[in-house]
């Protein structure tokens, strides 16, 4: 295979050594990197497309001169430099992999939290009585919709979504998208477009209708750090919302005037990648279209940006610019992974009302991007069961959370919630809900068949029989989809019928992974060509490490995450290993170590494999002494004395989340009577019930400047005296954005 | 022929030093000795669990213990949890396996490993029975030692200074063999070189290396 692979190497190669502006890792080296023609596939083996292959390895011959001996010397040097350090490489890479586990494992554990938060969600829906503490947030609208519309989840914090996101979901369009009085929690009635633009802003100014100028100026003001008006903001998002509206369920864009189309996938909010590739590719243009593939928003700081770029860029260009809906175009999503504490945080008093508009540009976005017919882009991927036909005549709008099915789906004729486990399974195969939610949540995996994505907790495993066979079936040649990290940017799975593509560089952590974005090249009549650009908006102080070096710097930062991790569920822990070591020596084995690990934690890691940078080892029996998994714990390992407090610290993802839910109308505070439903909620969630008396006790001394409710801050303020040390793990660092 | 090429161009052992030579020997030593003792630890209910009815390990304690390693690896790699590894990783594997296969030989592995229905996977139980029969058979893909290494080097110094001027290397590594991209060239060159002078100080590479692959990962 040395010959075909060297040909197709060739313009990778060239391609990266022209656009690359970091190092290799050592990964590199062992995956695919070429540019290729999708046509080319049969003669090919998606193996290992070295920079080299048999064929150029010169064998020496019998008889030779001296100079000729000269030769063979160097080249048998060469190969063995060449082969020893790519051993090296090889060590390299295996921490690099675990390293990647553990940030993975972390990341879709989150995920598997949010699917499961449905359920919680679900209960609140149907067994939270109304009381009146509850719907501060809800007079606009609150007569209009039943007490379950009145509780339900909503990030807009405003009843218009509230009402938006189920009374809708029956009507399909009741609450029209409209230039409409919104509320704010004070009872204000202030109009988000008519509000001044104060004379002493700075920050750039935007005029519709959209014009060249007027991005360019977005984006020069964005370099600066500017925030853009809200007025502005209100603006474009309610103009990108109806023209989205308006598009059918998958783009269709054509190439044959373009000649050529890029893709690029998932943002997350780092608008440096952003401006690096429209710095490399040009702005978008009908001679120069862009499809995005979704998660655009959420991790990075500068998630309101990139949304506003890219929407005022469909603006001005909407034959030039397709956007795909993520899962993570979805409030529920936003809610735990920063999105909304960014909006809040940059719109304050605001947010709420531009976090509604919001919602209304993620359930316009269309589902999916059919290039010339033959090359799917969707953001997840697909299942056995989708059927793009069908897809194409759902109302997308009722889908303003993916990862809430519409009510009507989700009863039982006797008015029974389903569980999601129930409803994802086969026989609600054909639901309407699941279609949509395969395309954006699902991964591939090796080999064969379709299962339930229990990792991700959402979606399916689609193996290479399900690309072929969902291809086939709709005439299609390529699935390109985004959703996971790679270290390289893409990666092509099945037989080169599966490629995914992540444009977010340094994802987990400076110097995880590179970006990319790829080129399909040539028009309708030529066979599809990828071309892929991979890029580094590093810094430049990461560019001139060594592997090890950066390696390293990940590998710590990763095994930080997993340390607090670990910290979170110490009481379990403990118990566990307690149970494995009757005798109270302190020490147990290896084994019993990973499998307490990987139980309390559940997360999925190579523990026996970490386990050297977690806990030492006793060096005269070579057991694991347990105690020093928890190192940076000062507290008794007992867990008789667990206070309140810690166990919401434990649960401070899920806690912060529910805050945001409780707090209807994101004024962000909660009232007493919404905080001790929160701990009812979490109790039940944790199944460990918080009596009545600490709960009111907690709530009180919580509430810090005794007004009678309770902000985020105060919150966090709690657990940061409970637990000092964790002081830095607040990721509340917008300070620089309050100037 | 071969290896009388190699010896035709041998410099004298004292050249190495008898000292230094002793060195690297007893390192290594000492870590298969570390390595074997890992490995006997690693006869763990969640590797069996992981395997299955899978794979049968042998009977025979000494090859049980090197096929729990190479499933243990195959584990690491696993990510589907469903007992299939992407055959891109096999290098990856093989490499961390103390084997030293050049490309050329990842993909004579790979023939022998990759499942002939689905193309792109292998399987575990083809995947350990094949390595495991490798490292048994230990004559194939063997890791260089110090000793070798440094030979080696000191042919390409003419000089004889022990350094190495990082260009030179660069242009061989890139031009024969299995070339090197000038990324990754660029890398190993970044890697070996002193910082202070711009020299490849090979000794000093090459002892790094050793140290690096010293590290046990089982």
């Amino acid at each position: 295979m040395g010959g075909g692979a060297s040909v197709h190497k060739s313009k990778g190669q060239d391609d990266s050594d022209s656009c690359n502006t970091s190092q290799r890792d050592g990964s590199s080296s062992q995956k695919q990197k070429s540019g290729f023609r999708i046509h080319r596939k049969k003669k090919q083996k998606e193996a290992p497309r070295q920079s080299t292959g048999t064929g150029q390895i010169r064998p020496h011959q019998g008889s030779m001169g001296k100079a000729e001996r000269g030769k063979t010397i160097s080249l048998k040097a060469a190969i063995l430099i060449q082969r020893w350090y790519r051993q090296y490489l090889a060590r390299m890479e295996i921490r690099r992999r675990y390293t990647w586990n553990i940030f993975q494992t972390i990341e879709y554990a989150g995920e598997q939290d949010q699917m499961k938060l449905y359920n919680f969600f679900n209960a609140l829906l149907t067994h939270m009585p109304q009381k009146p503490g509850i719907d501060i947030g809800s007079k606009d609208g609150a007569n209009e919709t039943s007490s379950l519309d009145s509780v339900s989840v909503s990030s807009g914090g405003d009843a218009s979504s509230t009402a938006a996101a189920s009374g809708e979901q029956r009507t399909g369009g009741r609450v029209k998208l409209r230039k409409r009085k919104l509320f704010a929690g004070n009872g204000a009635c202030i109009d988000l477009e008519d509000v001044t633009v104060e004379n002493d802003y700075k920050g750039p100014h935007v005029k519709l209708p959209m014009t060249l100028q007027n991005i360019q100026e977005l984006i020069d003001g964005f370099k600066k750090k500017k925030i853009l008006h809200v007025k502005y903001v209100a603006q474009i998002l309610r103009v990108a919302a109806a023209n989205l509206k308006a598009l059918p369920n998958f783009h269709q864009p054509s190439t044959s005037l373009s000649k050529q189309i890029t893709i690029c996938g998932d943002l997350h909010g780092k608008l440096d990648d952003l401006l690096v590739i429209f710095y490399k590719n040009g702005l978008p243009s009908p001679e120069n279209p862009y499809v995005f593939n979704g998660d655009y928003v959420d991790r990075g700081k500068r998630s309101v940006e990139i949304l506003l770029v890219l929407l005022s860029c469909f603006l001005l260009c909407p034959d030039g610019v397709f956007l795909n809906r993520g899962n993570h175009e979805d409030h529920i999503m936003n809610m735990r992974y920063g999105f909304i504490r960014e909006v809040r945080l940059k719109y304050k008093v605001f947010s709420g009302r531009l976090l509604t508009l919001i919602d209304q540009v993620y359930r316009s976005l269309p589902l999916g991007t059919i290039i010339d017919g033959r090359v799917l882009v969707v953001h997840g991927g697909i299942s056995e069961t989708t059927d793009l036909k069908l897809i194409t005549d759902i109302d997308r709008q009722k889908y303003v959370s993916i990862l809430r099915p519409p009510v009507l789906e989700t009863m039982n004729s006797d008015g029974r919630v389903i569980p999601l486990s129930e409803l994802y399974s086969s026989s609600h195969n054909g639901s309407e809900w699941k279609q949509v939610l395969d395309l954006l949540w699902s991964d591939p995996q090796n080999g064969t068949g379709c299962s339930p994505n229990t990792f991700r907790g959402g979606g399916s495993y689609f193996g290479s029989d399900v690309t072929e066979k969902v291809l086939k079936k709709h005439g299609l040649q390529l699935l390109i989809r985004s959703h996971e990290c790679k270290p390289d940017g893409y990666e092509f799975m099945h037989s080169n019928k599966c490629l995914t593509v992540f444009s977010a560089s340094n994802y987990y952590e400076e110097g995880s992974n590179k970006g990319a974005y790829v080129r399909l090249l040539g028009g309708p009549s030529e066979a599809v060509e990828p071309y892929f650009v991979q890029f580094n908006a590093a810094t430049p102080k990461l560019r001139s490490m060594t592997i090890r070096q950066r390696v390293g710097l990940v590998e710590a930062s990763a095994l930080r995450e997993l340390r607090t991790r670990i910290r979170e569920r110490q009481d379990a822990l403990t118990q566990a290993f307690n149970n494995y070591d009757p005798d109270s020596k302190g020490l147990i084995s290896v084994s019993d170590w990973c499998v307490a690990l990987e139980e309390s934690t559940d997360l999925k890691l190579p523990w026996r494999l970490l386990r050297p940078k977690l806990a030492e080892l006793d060096s005269a029996t070579g057991l694991v002494k347990f105690a020093t998994t928890f190192q940076e714990e000062t507290q008794s390992d007992s867990e008789v004395d667990v206070t309140v407090a810690e166990v919401l610290y434990r649960n401070k993802s899920s806690l912060e989340t529910i805050f945001r839910i409780i707090d209807k109308d994101n004024s962000g505070y909660i009232s007493m009577d919404e905080f001790a439903e929160a701990c009812d909620l979490l109790g039940k969630h944790l199944s460990t019930p918080i009596p009545q008396q600490q709960k009111l006790e907690m709530a009180k001394s919580m509430d810090m400047n005794k007004d009678g409710k309770i902000d985020l801050n105060e919150f966090m303020e709690t657990f940061r005296i409970v637990n000092a040390e964790h002081e830095q793990d607040d990721s509340l660092d917008y300070e620089e954005l309050d100037d | 022929m071969d290896r009388g090429m190699e010896r035709g161009m041998e410099p004298p052992q004292d050249d190495l030093g008898d000292e230094e030579e002793g060195d690297f020997e007893g390192g290594e030593e000492v870590e298969e000795e570390d390595n074997y003792h890992t490995v006997k630890a690693a006869n763990a209910a969640d590797l069996l669990e992981y395997v299955g009815n899978a794979y049968t390990f042998s009977p025979d304690p000494f090859q049980a213990d090197i096929e729990r390693r190479v499933a243990l690896m195959f584990q690491i790699f696993d990510t589907s949890h469903q007992r299939l590894v992407d055959v891109r990783e096999v290098g990856t594997m093989v490499r961390s396996l103390d084997l030293c296969p050049t490309e050329a030989e990842v993909q004579e592995i790979i023939g022998h490993v990759e499942e002939s229905t689905t193309k792109g996977v292998v399987k575990l139980e083809s995947f350990v029975k094949h390595i495991s029969f490798v490292i048994m058979e230990g004559t194939k893909y063997r890791q260089r030692t110090k000793e070798e290494m440094m030979r080696f080097f000191y042919k390409l110094d003419k000089e004889k200074k022990g350094v190495i001027d990082p260009a030179k290397i660069k242009a061989q590594i890139c031009k024969d063999g299995e070339p090197f991209t000038f990324e990754e060239a660029d890398e190993m060159v970044t890697f070996a070189m002193d910082k202070d002078d711009g020299l490849i100080h090979y000794e000093q590479y090459v002892d790094t290396i050793v140290a690096a692959l010293s590290i046990s990962i089982l």
